[in-house]
């Protein structure tokens, strides 16, 4: 094999996964989405504690959740450590939602102060998760 | 010091099983039809190369149903991504001209007698 063809089979595998990587970025789009549903419900569910704000937040945020698993499972590929990251993001979210609703929910109900960095704190898994998956999906390799 | 073309791959040299490996080294996995427009191939091509790359044990086959569709995911095994990272180490020295020997010069050259 000579220099050239040599030169024109890596042009020819960076231009690939360059567009493969690129199609990775709906996991940032599900990520980011994940977060703001999680930031709605936390807050409602935190600054409006009653039976029928949980009664209606509670369902329109897993029909939210579950479109987005719908979303998920409808796409062709899964980026570079997908699963590493996606399993982080989902145990920090779930311990991060969990300590924020049952600390809150005994301790402070209703309060801002607790439930808007709750909230937040709690949607910083997922959009950190977003965030990597960007910066990931748009690093130039060769 | 040997030549970098001992280091390529057979199995990944040719042009598609190439672009098969350099699409899946940039994912987890990737499902078949994705894969098949990716590489710009027909079905019977894709599925010859991806026999050939999953009898090497460079890529991993996953069946699955979404919904009442069957879908089939590839990816690469370690061992696939080790080849193909060699391979690709192996290319880029060639591009650089790893391995090659100057010619010696002539014209300043001594001559015996």
């Amino acid at each position: 094999m000579q220099r050239e063809e040599a030169l024109k089979a890596l042009v020819a595998a960076q231009d690939i996964t360059e567009r493969v990587r690129r199609r990775g970025r709906w996991y940032a789009g599900y990520s980011a989405g994940f977060g703001a549903i999680t930031v709605a419900l936390v807050l409602v569910v935190g600054l409006w504690p009653s039976p029928a704000a949980v009664a209606v937040a509670t369902p329109v945020a897993l029909v939210g959740f579950a479109a987005l698993t719908v979303y998920c499972l409808r796409q062709p590929m899964s980026p570079r450590r997908h699963a590493a990251v996606h399993l982080t993001s989902m145990a920090g979210w779930a311990a991060a939602y969990l300590a924020t609703l049952v600390v809150g929910t005994t301790a402070f109900p209703g309060a801002v102060w607790w439930w808007v960095p709750g909230a937040l704190v709690c949607a910083l898994p997922p959009f950190a998760a977003a965030l990597y998956t960007l910066a990931r999906t748009a690093e130039p390799r060769a | 010091m040997s030549h970098p073309r001992a280091r390529l791959d057979d199995t990944i040299h040719a042009p598609v099983r190439f672009s098969i490996m350099a699409a899946l080294a940039a994912a987890d996995e990737a499902d078949f039809r994705f894969l098949r427009d990716t590489v710009e191939v027909s079905d019977s091509a894709l599925s010859k190369q991806l026999s050939t790359l999953e009898g090497a044990g460079y890529v991993k086959v996953r069946k699955t149903f979404v919904g009442r569709r069957p879908r089939t995911f590839l990816g690469l095994t370690p061992h696939g991504r080790e080849a193909f990272d060699r391979h690709v180490e192996a290319l880029r020295d060639i591009a650089a001209g790893a391995g090659v020997t100057p010619p010696e010069p002539t014209a300043d050259r001594p001559r015996p007698g």
